[in-house]
């Protein structure tokens, strides 16, 4: 009897690196693409991106056999395995994020720095880099903005390595399938975004207030539900591929569609995660007006999706395989992997609760002009 | 521009111009592939000369004098299961794991049913897929070719394990990295068989050189029809069973 050998922090794992995608994403939509539809987001979303993107490598470690060997990772680059690009995209990723967040919250920074004292004060001017200006605040640099911001969104595409990673192996019949790193990056850009929407909703929501105009723009916004669809969409496509599929590929599949993780990846993952979220913010888009607790439970009900499918399908896939000369003894997690990752939760929660007092990331802005109808179009 | 808004009049977007992203796009990615090449590159190329040296470096590229390979013949094979345990004896293999297996099942219908072995282990491959994935290049192919792990490289992240169609490989409980039959390297390099096949009652194990006419395996593979596990993956193993049984492969497969 053995353990899965890639089970819960792989998926911790993939999940993360997926938050932190889509959360950049959705910053950058409003700083790179200027959609103003995401302009509320935009600073929870960097932060987030940046929390996340911290996170990443602690799953990575809990899994490895030999963890103080992770330096062998960096020095071993080569191109036919995924795995050995996590390293660099991973380490040039954070520097890039880093530093977009030091020009996009410079002005923030500089004036919460002027106000601050203490612990903050120093974190404060950690992240200024450069020396504190006196006098009027400059101007940040917008093409280190624009620079720093493009590359981290570059960067992030290049996240569907961890599609690839799976996809590359053909004795792996559920894997081996060409859109799997689409699939992984669209579910990582959707649940970040998901994540992003109810931290905001969580911490600026005011569910007694009537949504001012840009808050109701966002609530309407119907780029989260088509992003869905498309996944859903893309799921259809690959149930297509594994109908002509080898034989080999039937187990794994029963067990995601008939058998003991039916009711995880089919019903949770793309039922509740995944069906239900986009009928109920199209629905919420469509209204007079749009509901906040509709878009925050739809959030939260994608974010449990994610987890599923990403559980589900990584499972499935080894299942009927076990190694050698054992036989695998559950697909559930094991009881010390299941305190890991909760321990893993409880840090990105210690994590953001830091990140928020350091930042100032709650500046109040004035009042926001009409939404443009460009928006509308993207979304 | 900053994220801030003074006095709420202060656009926080740049509201780049189409032309303007495509050329900051455009240098985003010229940035990202000459930033990654110098990131991962140079340190590859200050320690080996240059990227050829590299690759040139491992033994695989080397030739060597033999060509190892075994062959299982499967009608001599009685499932007595001693190859297991004189492998676990012999490299010290920790409890809950095997590098040597037999699989056992029964072929046909009741009452004619007959019992049919299939001793498994690594399966040597010409094209091995556990090598490419391997992210820090512990698992690698010898010149006379066996594929081995270097043990004070591997970093236990199980991408192996996951690649190999033969389920040959697991994680060795007591050194956490990746671990499977070796073919006995320490015992070939010091001109003795394996232990499996020194211990094999019924003599179905047989490993030899196939670049010499004269060996055990070289004879028996010109005398015989010899099959490989799963062919339509193009691993070309170097374990080739003769008398195997279609009906045995699918009861066992793993």
């Amino acid at each position: 009897m053995s353990e899965l050998e890639w089970g819960l922090p792989v998926v911790a794992k993939y999940l993360f690196g997926g938050l932190s995608a889509g959360a950049f994403v959705t910053y950058y939509l409003w700083q790179g693409f200027g959609l103003k539809t995401f302009r509320p987001l935009a600073k929870l979303a960097w932060i987030s991106a940046a929390v996340f993107g911290l996170v990443i490598p602690i799953p990575i470690f809990s899994h490895l056999g030999q963890p103080g060997r992770w330096g062998n990772l960096l020095t071993s680059f080569h191109w036919s395995s995924p795995m050995s690009w996590a390293g660099p995209i991973l380490i040039a990723y954070l520097l890039v994020v880093l530093i977009n967040g030091r020009f996009f919250f410079y002005h923030d920074v500089v004036l919460a720095y002027r106000a601050a004292s203490g612990i903050r004060r120093k974190a404060l001017r950690v992240l200024l880099i450069t020396k504190p200006p006196v006098g009027p605040v400059p101007e940040t640099s917008r093409l280190g903005l624009r620079v720093t911001g493009a590359l981290g969104f570059v960067l992030v595409l290049f996240f569907g390595y961890s599609g690839l990673e799976l996809g590359l192996i053909p004795s792996r019949p559920l894997w081996a399938n060409p859109i799997n790193p689409l699939m992984f990056l669209l579910t990582g850009v959707f649940s970040g975004m998901a994540f992003v929407l109810v931290l905001w909703l969580v911490l600026e929501g005011r569910p007694r207030r009537r949504p001012n105009l840009a808050e109701e723009a966002l609530l309407r916004s119907l780029l989260l539900p088509a992003l869905l669809g498309l996944f859903l969409a893309l799921n259809a496509i690959s149930y297509v591929f594994l109908a002509y599929s080898p034989p080999d590929v039937q187990p794994p599949v029963l067990i995601l569609a008939t058998g003991e993780l039916s009711t995880l990846f089919l019903w949770v993952g793309l039922g509740l995660g995944a069906i239900v979220p986009m009928v109920l913010l199209t629905a919420n888009a469509v209204l007079p007006a749009p509901r906040k607790w509709v878009v925050a439970s739809s959030g939260v009900l994608v974010l449990i999706g994610a987890f599923a499918q990403k559980y589900g399908f990584l499972v499935a896939g080894q299942y009927y395989e076990a190694p050698a000369g054992s036989t695998v003894s559950s697909v559930w997690p094991t009881g010390a992997q299941v305190v890991e990752f909760v321990a893993i939760l409880a840090l990105v929660y210690f994590l953001f609760q830091v990140a928020l007092w350091i930042s100032p990331w709650r500046r109040i802005v004035g009042p926001l002009e009409p939404v443009a109808a460009r928006t509308e179009v993207a979304a | 521009m900053s994220a801030s808004d003074q006095d709420g009049v202060q656009e926080t977007s740049p509201g780049i111009a189409r032309r303007d992203f495509l050329r900051g796009g455009l240098l985003a990615i010229a940035g990202a592939g000459a930033g990654s090449l110098l990131l991962v590159q140079v340190p590859v190329v200050a320690a080996h000369g240059s990227h050829a040296r590299f690759y040139d470096s491992f033994p695989r590229r080397q030739e060597m004098e033999q060509r190892w390979a075994m062959v299982v013949d499967l009608r001599r094979c009685v499932g007595c299961r001693a190859c297991t345990v004189a492998c676990k004896s012999e490299n010290n293999v920790p409890d809950g794991v095997f590098r040597t297996w037999v699989k056992f099942a029964e072929i046909g219908e009741y009452p004619q049913t007959r019992p049919r072995f299939l001793p498994s282990f690594c399966n040597h491959c010409d094209n091995p897929p556990c090598v490419p994935v391997c992210p820090v290049l512990a698992t690698y192919k010898r010149g006379d070719g066996l594929v081995l792990i270097d043990y004070d490289q591997c970093i236990g992240c199980g991408y192996c394990i996951e690649a190999c169609p033969y389920g040959a490989r697991h994680i060795n409980p007591v050194q956490r990295t990746a671990d499977k039959c070796t073919l006995c390297v320490h015992r070939l390099g010091a001109g003795q068989k394996p232990a499996c096949v020194a211990t094999c009652i019924g003599g179905a194990l047989i490993v030899g050189d196939l670049k010499d006419p004269e060996s055990d395996v070289s004879k028996l593979l010109a005398r015989y029809p010899a099959q490989t596990l799963r062919p339509e993956l193009g691993t070309d193993p170097m374990v080739l069973y003769i008398g195997l049984d279609g009906r045995l492969v699918e009861e066992v497969r793993p």
